[in-house]
Protein backbone atom coordinates (compact mmCIF):
# COMPACT_ATOMS: atom_id res chain seq x y z
CA UNK A 1 0.00 0.00 0.00
CA UNK A 2 1.22 3.27 -0.84
CA UNK A 3 2.24 5.62 2.14
CA UNK A 4 -0.23 8.32 0.39
CA UNK A 5 -2.90 5.90 0.55
CA UNK A 6 -2.11 5.12 4.04
CA UNK A 7 -2.32 8.47 5.57
CA UNK A 8 -5.56 9.19 3.32
CA UNK A 9 -7.40 5.97 4.79
CA UNK A 10 -6.34 7.16 8.19
CA UNK A 11 -7.59 10.81 6.72
CA UNK A 12 -11.05 9.51 5.79
CA UNK A 13 -11.42 6.98 8.81
CA UNK A 14 -11.20 10.68 11.43
CA UNK A 15 -13.00 12.84 9.23
CA UNK A 16 -15.88 10.73 8.54
CA UNK A 17 -15.83 10.19 12.74
CA UNK A 18 -15.60 13.91 12.47
CA UNK A 19 -18.22 14.37 10.06
CA UNK A 20 -20.60 12.23 12.20
CA UNK A 21 -19.77 13.70 14.95
CA UNK A 22 -20.73 17.30 13.37
CA UNK A 23 -23.94 15.61 12.13
CA UNK A 24 -24.94 14.11 15.57
CA UNK A 25 -24.39 17.72 17.32
CA UNK A 26 -26.19 19.21 14.56
CA UNK A 27 -28.91 17.02 14.85
CA UNK A 28 -29.57 16.94 18.76
CA UNK A 29 -29.04 21.14 18.96
CA UNK A 30 -31.46 21.87 16.38
CA UNK A 31 -33.47 19.10 17.61
CA UNK A 32 -33.82 20.44 21.17
CA UNK A 33 -34.25 24.31 19.86
CA UNK A 34 -37.05 23.05 17.29
CA UNK A 35 -38.70 21.15 20.11
CA UNK A 36 -39.04 24.40 21.96
CA UNK A 37 -39.97 26.54 19.50
CA UNK A 38 -42.74 24.35 18.36
CA UNK A 39 -44.11 23.76 22.55
CA UNK A 40 -43.78 27.75 22.43
CA UNK A 41 -46.22 27.44 19.22
CA UNK A 42 -48.48 25.14 20.92
CA UNK A 43 -48.93 27.09 24.39
CA UNK A 44 -49.64 30.38 21.88
CA UNK A 45 -52.28 28.38 19.47
CA UNK A 46 -53.88 26.55 23.27
CA UNK A 47 -54.23 30.19 24.58
CA UNK A 48 -55.48 31.68 21.42
CA UNK A 49 -57.95 27.99 21.69
CA UNK A 50 -58.87 29.13 25.06
CA UNK A 51 -59.79 32.74 24.19
CA UNK A 52 -61.83 31.35 21.54
CA UNK A 53 -64.00 29.12 23.22
CA UNK A 54 -64.37 31.99 26.35
CA UNK A 55 -65.71 34.26 23.48
CA UNK A 56 -68.40 31.87 22.69
CA UNK A 57 -66.68 29.78 19.79
CA UNK A 58 -67.06 26.58 18.73
CA UNK A 59 -63.38 25.50 17.88
CA UNK A 60 -62.50 22.46 16.51
CA UNK A 61 -59.94 21.54 13.60
CA UNK A 62 -58.87 17.65 13.76
CA UNK A 63 -56.06 16.99 14.01
CA UNK A 64 -54.46 20.49 14.77
CA UNK A 65 -57.15 21.54 17.51
CA UNK A 66 -59.33 18.93 19.31
CA UNK A 67 -61.75 20.31 22.17
CA UNK A 68 -63.70 17.96 24.18
CA UNK A 69 -65.52 19.04 27.16
CA UNK A 70 -64.69 16.73 30.53
CA UNK A 71 -65.82 16.69 33.90
CA UNK A 72 -62.28 16.47 35.31
CA UNK A 73 -59.57 19.54 35.13
CA UNK A 74 -56.26 18.60 35.93
CA UNK A 75 -53.98 21.34 36.02
CA UNK A 76 -51.15 20.47 33.62
CA UNK A 77 -49.65 20.32 30.30
CA UNK A 78 -48.10 17.84 28.88
CA UNK A 79 -45.85 17.39 25.29
CA UNK A 80 -45.44 14.60 23.21
CA UNK A 81 -44.82 13.21 19.90
CA UNK A 82 -47.58 10.92 18.23
CA UNK A 83 -48.45 9.35 14.85
CA UNK A 84 -51.77 10.42 13.99
CA UNK A 85 -53.48 9.26 10.49
CA UNK A 86 -54.14 12.01 8.67
CA UNK A 87 -54.05 13.46 5.23
CA UNK A 88 -55.39 12.09 1.83
CA UNK A 89 -53.16 8.94 2.07
CA UNK A 90 -54.56 8.46 5.67
CA UNK A 91 -50.93 7.02 6.82
CA UNK A 92 -49.18 8.15 9.93
CA UNK A 93 -47.83 11.26 10.67
CA UNK A 94 -45.62 12.24 13.27
CA UNK A 95 -46.97 15.06 15.31
CA UNK A 96 -46.27 16.53 18.43
CA UNK A 97 -49.09 17.56 20.77
CA UNK A 98 -50.12 19.85 23.33
CA UNK A 99 -52.59 17.90 26.24
CA UNK A 100 -54.28 20.91 28.66
CA UNK A 101 -57.19 21.45 30.62
CA UNK A 102 -59.03 24.91 30.77
CA UNK A 103 -61.92 25.78 32.70
CA UNK A 104 -64.13 28.44 30.72
CA UNK A 105 -67.26 29.83 31.82
CA UNK A 106 -67.86 27.20 35.01
CA UNK A 107 -66.72 24.13 32.05
CA UNK A 108 -64.02 22.11 31.39
CA UNK A 109 -62.38 21.27 29.00
CA UNK A 110 -59.55 18.68 27.41
CA UNK A 111 -57.91 21.04 24.79
CA UNK A 112 -55.78 19.41 22.66
CA UNK A 113 -53.36 20.91 20.25
CA UNK A 114 -51.11 19.78 17.40
CA UNK A 115 -48.39 20.39 15.10
CA UNK A 116 -47.04 18.42 12.40
CA UNK A 117 -43.71 17.38 12.25
CA UNK A 118 -43.10 16.48 8.83
CA UNK A 119 -40.96 20.07 8.69
CA UNK A 120 -38.86 19.16 11.47
CA UNK A 121 -38.17 15.65 8.93
CA UNK A 122 -37.44 17.86 6.18
CA UNK A 123 -35.15 20.30 7.79
CA UNK A 124 -33.38 16.74 9.36
CA UNK A 125 -33.01 15.57 5.62
CA UNK A 126 -31.64 18.40 3.90
CA UNK A 127 -28.42 18.54 6.37
CA UNK A 128 -27.96 14.99 6.15
CA UNK A 129 -27.74 15.70 2.26
CA UNK A 130 -26.10 18.70 2.79
CA UNK A 131 -23.23 16.76 4.87
CA UNK A 132 -23.52 14.06 2.54
CA UNK A 133 -22.19 15.66 -0.12
CA UNK A 134 -20.34 17.95 1.85
CA UNK A 135 -18.02 14.40 2.67
CA UNK A 136 -18.34 13.25 -1.14
CA UNK A 137 -16.82 16.53 -2.08
CA UNK A 138 -14.48 16.06 0.39
CA UNK A 139 -13.46 12.69 -0.68
CA UNK A 140 -13.25 13.80 -4.39
CA UNK A 141 -10.81 16.56 -3.48
CA UNK A 142 -8.45 14.23 -1.27
CA UNK A 143 -8.21 12.02 -4.11
CA UNK A 144 -7.01 15.01 -6.54
CA UNK A 145 -4.58 16.23 -3.87
CA UNK A 146 -3.19 12.69 -3.33
CA UNK A 147 -2.39 12.05 -6.97
CA UNK A 148 -0.59 15.68 -7.13
CA UNK A 149 0.79 15.36 -3.80
CA UNK A 150 2.62 11.80 -5.45
CA UNK A 151 3.38 13.49 -8.25
CA UNK A 152 5.17 15.95 -7.08
CA UNK A 153 6.20 15.60 -3.61
CA UNK A 154 7.36 12.01 -4.06
CA UNK A 155 9.15 12.74 -7.18
CA UNK A 156 11.80 13.20 -5.73
CA UNK A 157 11.58 9.68 -3.23
CA UNK A 158 11.02 7.79 -6.75
CA UNK A 159 14.26 9.30 -8.51
CA UNK A 160 16.04 8.11 -5.25
CA UNK A 161 14.93 4.49 -5.46
CA UNK A 162 15.66 4.36 -9.13
CA UNK A 163 19.61 5.82 -8.58
CA UNK A 164 19.65 2.84 -5.71
CA UNK A 165 18.48 0.14 -8.16
CA UNK A 166 21.25 1.51 -10.42
CA UNK A 167 23.88 1.51 -7.97
CA UNK A 168 26.84 -1.52 -8.07
CA UNK A 169 29.89 -1.51 -6.24
CA UNK A 170 31.60 -2.35 -9.07
CA UNK A 171 31.31 0.88 -10.81
CA UNK A 172 33.23 2.19 -7.93
CA UNK A 173 30.96 5.54 -8.30
CA UNK A 174 29.13 6.58 -5.23
CA UNK A 175 25.53 7.53 -5.55
CA UNK A 176 25.04 11.62 -6.35
CA UNK A 177 22.11 13.50 -5.66
CA UNK A 178 20.57 16.74 -6.69
CA UNK A 179 19.64 18.65 -4.15
CA UNK A 180 16.12 17.82 -2.71
CA UNK A 181 13.93 20.54 -1.50
CA UNK A 182 11.89 18.47 0.56
CA UNK A 183 13.84 18.14 4.01
CA UNK A 184 13.26 14.40 4.62
CA UNK A 185 14.03 12.97 1.31
CA UNK A 186 17.27 15.73 1.39
CA UNK A 187 18.43 13.93 4.48
CA UNK A 188 18.00 10.01 3.22
CA UNK A 189 19.42 11.19 -0.19
CA UNK A 190 22.55 12.11 2.13
CA UNK A 191 22.68 8.84 3.80
CA UNK A 192 22.22 6.69 1.05
CA UNK A 193 25.42 8.68 -0.48
CA UNK A 194 27.25 8.44 2.50
CA UNK A 195 26.30 4.64 2.35
CA UNK A 196 27.13 4.43 -0.69
CA UNK A 197 30.89 5.79 -0.72
CA UNK A 198 31.18 3.62 2.69
CA UNK A 199 30.17 0.51 1.18
CA UNK A 200 32.64 1.47 -1.90
CA UNK A 201 35.39 2.30 0.37
CA UNK A 202 34.80 -1.30 1.79
CA UNK A 203 34.29 -3.05 -1.21
CA UNK A 204 37.33 -1.96 -2.56
CA UNK A 205 39.79 -2.82 0.37
CA UNK A 206 37.97 -6.62 0.29
CA UNK A 207 39.17 -6.40 -3.31
CA UNK A 208 42.79 -5.68 -2.63
CA UNK A 209 43.09 -7.95 0.33
CA UNK A 210 41.63 -11.20 -1.68
CA UNK A 211 44.05 -9.71 -4.58
CA UNK A 212 47.11 -10.11 -2.54
CA UNK A 213 45.54 -13.05 -0.80
CA UNK A 214 45.16 -14.58 -4.39
CA UNK A 215 49.13 -13.54 -5.44
CA UNK A 216 50.27 -14.75 -1.78
CA UNK A 217 48.58 -17.91 -2.68
CA UNK A 218 48.93 -18.92 -6.52
CA UNK A 219 52.67 -17.62 -6.66
CA UNK A 220 53.57 -20.99 -4.68
CA UNK A 221 51.29 -22.83 -6.66
CA UNK A 222 52.56 -21.90 -9.52
CA UNK A 223 56.02 -22.68 -8.48
CA UNK A 224 54.96 -26.28 -7.14
CA UNK A 225 52.64 -26.79 -10.05
CA UNK A 226 55.63 -25.96 -12.30
CA UNK A 227 58.39 -27.90 -11.14
CA UNK A 228 55.91 -31.04 -11.10
CA UNK A 229 55.25 -30.45 -14.98
CA UNK A 230 58.86 -30.46 -15.37
CA UNK A 231 59.25 -33.66 -13.29
CA UNK A 232 57.19 -35.54 -15.56
CA UNK A 233 59.14 -34.56 -18.27
CA UNK A 234 61.73 -37.29 -16.71
CA UNK A 235 62.08 -40.16 -18.71
CA UNK A 236 63.29 -42.09 -15.87
CA UNK A 237 59.72 -42.36 -13.37
CA UNK A 238 58.19 -45.25 -12.51
CA UNK A 239 54.94 -45.88 -13.42
CA UNK A 240 54.38 -45.35 -9.59
CA UNK A 241 55.90 -42.18 -9.49
CA UNK A 242 53.74 -40.90 -12.14
CA UNK A 243 50.36 -42.22 -10.63
CA UNK A 244 51.70 -39.75 -7.92
CA UNK A 245 52.87 -36.87 -10.18
CA UNK A 246 49.34 -37.37 -11.59
CA UNK A 247 47.32 -37.31 -8.39
CA UNK A 248 49.24 -33.82 -7.46
CA UNK A 249 48.94 -32.21 -10.75
CA UNK A 250 45.31 -32.79 -10.77
CA UNK A 251 44.46 -30.68 -7.51
CA UNK B 1 64.39 -16.60 -31.79
CA UNK B 2 64.71 -14.83 -28.34
CA UNK B 3 62.12 -14.22 -25.49
CA UNK B 4 62.19 -12.02 -22.46
CA UNK B 5 60.76 -13.51 -19.52
CA UNK B 6 60.05 -11.31 -16.78
CA UNK B 7 59.55 -12.93 -13.19
CA UNK B 8 60.16 -12.04 -9.82
CA UNK B 9 59.32 -15.83 -8.86
CA UNK B 10 62.91 -17.32 -9.45
CA UNK B 11 61.80 -20.94 -9.02
CA UNK B 12 58.72 -20.23 -11.42
CA UNK B 13 61.22 -18.22 -13.55
CA UNK B 14 63.76 -21.45 -13.82
CA UNK B 15 60.74 -23.97 -14.51
CA UNK B 16 59.55 -21.76 -17.61
CA UNK B 17 63.28 -21.42 -18.83
CA UNK B 18 63.73 -25.00 -18.41
CA UNK B 19 60.44 -26.25 -19.94
CA UNK B 20 60.12 -23.62 -22.76
CA UNK B 21 63.97 -23.43 -23.75
CA UNK B 22 65.98 -25.78 -25.63
CA UNK B 23 65.04 -26.27 -28.91
CA UNK B 24 63.42 -22.89 -30.52
CA UNK B 25 63.86 -20.12 -27.66
CA UNK B 26 66.69 -18.42 -26.25
CA UNK B 27 65.62 -17.50 -22.75
CA UNK B 28 66.55 -14.32 -21.27
CA UNK B 29 65.23 -13.83 -17.77
CA UNK B 30 64.67 -10.31 -15.73
CA UNK B 31 64.24 -10.75 -12.22
CA UNK B 32 62.77 -7.23 -11.11
CA UNK B 33 61.33 -4.10 -13.06
CA UNK B 34 64.68 -1.95 -13.61
CA UNK B 35 67.16 -5.24 -15.24
CA UNK B 36 64.05 -5.93 -17.04
CA UNK B 37 64.02 -2.23 -18.04
CA UNK B 38 68.00 -2.15 -19.05
CA UNK B 39 67.40 -5.58 -21.16
CA UNK B 40 64.21 -3.58 -23.01
CA UNK B 41 66.71 -0.91 -23.98
CA UNK B 42 69.55 -3.14 -24.91
CA UNK B 43 68.23 -6.05 -26.98
CA UNK B 44 66.01 -7.10 -29.02
CA UNK B 45 63.57 -10.00 -28.32
CA UNK B 46 60.55 -11.63 -30.65
CA UNK B 47 58.74 -12.06 -27.38
CA UNK B 48 58.41 -11.26 -23.93
CA UNK B 49 56.46 -12.99 -21.11
CA UNK B 50 55.87 -10.17 -18.78
CA UNK B 51 54.32 -10.90 -14.28
CA UNK B 52 52.38 -7.87 -14.01
CA UNK B 53 53.23 -7.76 -10.17
CA UNK B 54 56.84 -6.75 -9.35
CA UNK B 55 58.77 -5.78 -6.29
CA UNK B 56 60.15 -2.62 -7.33
CA UNK B 57 57.19 -1.69 -10.67
CA UNK B 58 54.34 -2.34 -12.42
CA UNK B 59 54.63 -5.53 -14.87
CA UNK B 60 52.17 -2.53 -17.02
CA UNK B 61 54.77 0.27 -17.42
CA UNK B 62 57.25 -2.36 -18.88
CA UNK B 63 54.37 -3.55 -21.63
CA UNK B 64 53.37 0.31 -22.76
CA UNK B 65 57.50 0.55 -22.65
CA UNK B 66 58.32 -2.75 -24.72
CA UNK B 67 55.51 -1.32 -27.10
CA UNK B 68 57.19 1.97 -27.47
CA UNK B 69 60.86 0.66 -27.94
CA UNK B 70 59.94 -2.81 -29.71
CA UNK B 71 56.84 -2.02 -31.40
CA UNK B 72 57.24 -5.78 -33.15
CA UNK B 73 57.96 -7.85 -29.79
CA UNK B 74 54.95 -9.80 -29.36
CA UNK B 75 53.83 -9.43 -25.19
CA UNK B 76 52.20 -12.61 -22.87
CA UNK B 77 51.42 -10.99 -19.99
CA UNK B 78 51.45 -13.11 -17.08
CA UNK B 79 49.23 -12.28 -13.77
CA UNK B 80 48.22 -14.15 -10.46
CA UNK B 81 45.84 -11.08 -10.06
CA UNK B 82 42.74 -12.73 -11.65
CA UNK B 83 40.86 -9.57 -12.28
CA UNK B 84 39.70 -8.30 -15.16
CA UNK B 85 40.62 -4.91 -14.82
CA UNK B 86 44.38 -5.73 -15.10
CA UNK B 87 43.66 -7.77 -17.89
CA UNK B 88 41.85 -5.49 -19.96
CA UNK B 89 44.18 -2.46 -19.36
CA UNK B 90 47.20 -5.51 -20.11
CA UNK B 91 45.51 -6.08 -23.45
CA UNK B 92 44.24 -2.41 -23.89
CA UNK B 93 48.39 -1.72 -23.66
CA UNK B 94 48.65 -3.98 -26.49
CA UNK B 95 49.54 -7.26 -24.77
CA UNK B 96 48.94 -10.10 -27.24
CA UNK B 97 47.77 -12.59 -25.07
CA UNK B 98 47.43 -13.27 -21.03
CA UNK B 99 47.85 -16.47 -18.33
CA UNK B 100 46.86 -16.24 -15.25
CA UNK B 101 48.86 -18.16 -12.42
CA UNK B 102 48.81 -21.24 -11.46
CA UNK B 103 48.85 -22.13 -15.36
CA UNK B 104 50.64 -25.40 -17.53
CA UNK B 105 53.99 -24.96 -18.57
CA UNK B 106 52.08 -26.61 -21.79
CA UNK B 107 49.74 -24.11 -22.24
CA UNK B 108 51.95 -21.31 -21.57
CA UNK B 109 54.55 -22.79 -24.64
CA UNK B 110 51.34 -23.26 -27.19
CA UNK B 111 50.50 -19.46 -26.56
CA UNK B 112 54.31 -17.95 -26.80
CA UNK B 113 53.84 -20.03 -30.10
CA UNK B 114 50.67 -18.84 -31.44
CA UNK B 115 51.60 -14.89 -30.52
CA UNK B 116 54.79 -15.95 -32.30
CA UNK B 117 53.48 -16.73 -35.44
CA UNK B 118 51.14 -14.26 -35.68
CA UNK B 119 52.96 -12.09 -34.80
CA UNK B 120 55.96 -12.67 -37.58
CA UNK B 121 54.49 -14.81 -40.01
CA UNK B 122 51.65 -12.22 -39.80
CA UNK B 123 49.34 -15.76 -39.41
CA UNK B 124 50.32 -16.80 -42.36
CA UNK B 125 52.13 -19.46 -40.93
CA UNK B 126 52.81 -23.55 -41.91
CA UNK B 127 53.62 -25.77 -38.93
CA UNK B 128 55.60 -28.96 -40.50
CA UNK B 129 56.15 -32.07 -38.79
CA UNK B 130 57.82 -34.35 -41.29
CA UNK B 131 54.77 -35.45 -43.28
CA UNK B 132 52.13 -33.55 -41.36
CA UNK B 133 51.57 -30.16 -42.23
CA UNK B 134 49.31 -27.29 -40.06
CA UNK B 135 48.19 -24.61 -41.72
CA UNK B 136 47.22 -21.60 -38.85
CA UNK B 137 45.61 -19.56 -40.44
CA UNK B 138 42.94 -21.80 -42.67
CA UNK B 139 43.33 -23.89 -40.02
CA UNK B 140 43.82 -27.19 -42.26
CA UNK B 141 45.46 -30.17 -41.64
CA UNK B 142 47.16 -31.68 -44.48
CA UNK B 143 49.17 -35.36 -44.66
CA UNK B 144 51.63 -35.48 -47.72
CA UNK B 145 50.26 -32.32 -48.83
CA UNK B 146 46.57 -34.13 -48.76
CA UNK B 147 44.45 -31.41 -47.57
CA UNK B 148 41.69 -33.31 -44.79
CA UNK B 149 39.32 -32.94 -42.38
CA UNK B 150 39.35 -32.13 -38.79
CA UNK B 151 37.17 -31.30 -36.01
CA UNK B 152 37.60 -28.24 -34.31
CA UNK B 153 38.46 -29.62 -30.86
CA UNK B 154 40.84 -32.11 -32.75
CA UNK B 155 42.87 -29.67 -34.79
CA UNK B 156 43.20 -27.60 -31.14
CA UNK B 157 44.73 -30.53 -29.67
CA UNK B 158 47.01 -31.37 -32.88
CA UNK B 159 48.14 -27.82 -32.84
CA UNK B 160 48.71 -28.07 -29.28
CA UNK B 161 50.47 -31.17 -29.17
CA UNK B 162 52.82 -29.73 -31.88
CA UNK B 163 53.14 -26.88 -29.74
CA UNK B 164 54.77 -29.20 -27.22
CA UNK B 165 56.79 -31.73 -28.69
CA UNK B 166 58.61 -34.35 -27.08
CA UNK B 167 56.94 -33.13 -23.65
CA UNK B 168 54.02 -35.47 -21.62
CA UNK B 169 50.86 -33.01 -21.76
CA UNK B 170 48.87 -34.01 -18.47
CA UNK B 171 45.22 -34.70 -19.54
CA UNK B 172 44.01 -31.92 -17.88
CA UNK B 173 46.38 -29.30 -19.44
CA UNK B 174 44.50 -30.83 -22.60
CA UNK B 175 41.27 -29.72 -21.34
CA UNK B 176 42.07 -26.73 -20.25
CA UNK B 177 43.85 -25.76 -23.20
CA UNK B 178 41.02 -26.78 -25.70
CA UNK B 179 37.73 -26.19 -23.33
CA UNK B 180 39.48 -23.07 -20.85
CA UNK B 181 37.45 -22.32 -18.04
CA UNK B 182 34.37 -24.58 -18.33
CA UNK B 183 37.04 -27.38 -17.91
CA UNK B 184 36.48 -26.59 -14.07
CA UNK B 185 32.65 -28.55 -15.09
CA UNK B 186 33.89 -31.88 -15.78
CA UNK B 187 34.07 -34.80 -13.24
CA UNK B 188 37.23 -35.98 -15.09
CA UNK B 189 39.08 -36.02 -18.06
CA UNK B 190 38.67 -39.38 -19.25
CA UNK B 191 36.26 -37.61 -22.90
CA UNK B 192 39.71 -36.25 -23.70
CA UNK B 193 40.88 -40.22 -24.70
CA UNK B 194 38.21 -40.50 -27.35
CA UNK B 195 39.45 -36.98 -29.40
CA UNK B 196 42.77 -38.21 -29.06
CA UNK B 197 42.04 -42.08 -30.28
CA UNK B 198 39.95 -40.40 -33.05
CA UNK B 199 42.66 -37.91 -34.41
CA UNK B 200 45.02 -40.62 -34.10
CA UNK B 201 43.01 -43.19 -36.78
CA UNK B 202 42.65 -39.97 -38.90
CA UNK B 203 46.47 -39.47 -38.94
CA UNK B 204 47.19 -42.83 -39.66
CA UNK B 205 44.74 -43.31 -42.02
CA UNK B 206 46.03 -40.57 -43.88
CA UNK B 207 49.81 -42.43 -43.46
CA UNK B 208 50.94 -40.42 -41.48
CA UNK B 209 53.43 -41.73 -38.52
CA UNK B 210 51.93 -42.31 -35.32
CA UNK B 211 52.96 -39.59 -32.77
CA UNK B 212 50.74 -39.41 -30.44
CA UNK B 213 52.20 -41.60 -27.18
CA UNK B 214 50.08 -42.16 -24.41
CA UNK B 215 51.80 -42.07 -21.18
CA UNK B 216 50.77 -44.33 -18.52
CA UNK B 217 47.74 -43.24 -16.98
CA UNK B 218 48.95 -39.55 -17.12
CA UNK B 219 48.69 -38.10 -20.21
CA UNK B 220 50.40 -37.94 -24.01
CA UNK B 221 53.43 -37.10 -25.33
CA UNK B 222 53.72 -36.14 -29.19
CA UNK B 223 57.21 -37.52 -30.21
CA UNK B 224 59.34 -38.12 -33.08
CA UNK B 225 61.56 -40.44 -31.81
Amino acid sequence: MKLINKISRYFLISSSVIFIIIFLGIYFLLENSLEREIDEKLSDIFYNVVNEIKQGKQVSFYPFVQVEPTNNFYDKKEFRDVQIFSGEENEPEPFRELTSYASINGKNYKIIVRSSLIEKEDIFASILTIELSAFVLFIVILFFINKTVSQKTFSDFYATLKKIEGFSLKDNLPIAFAKSDIEEFDKLNKSISFLSEKAIGEYRSLKEFSEEMNHEIQTPISVIKSKLELLIQSNELSENNLALLDTALKI
Amino acid sequence: MKILLIEDEKDLAQSIEKFIGGEDFIIDTANDFSSAEEKINLYEYDCALVDLMLPDGSGLDLVKKLKEVQPKCGIIIITAKNTIDDKLTGLELGADDYLTKPFHLAELNAIIKSVLRRRLFDGNSKVVINEISIDTETRTVSVNNNNFELTKREYDILLFFVSNKERVLTKESIVEHIWGDDANAFDNFDFVYTHIKNLRKKLIERGANDYIKSVYGIGYKFTLK
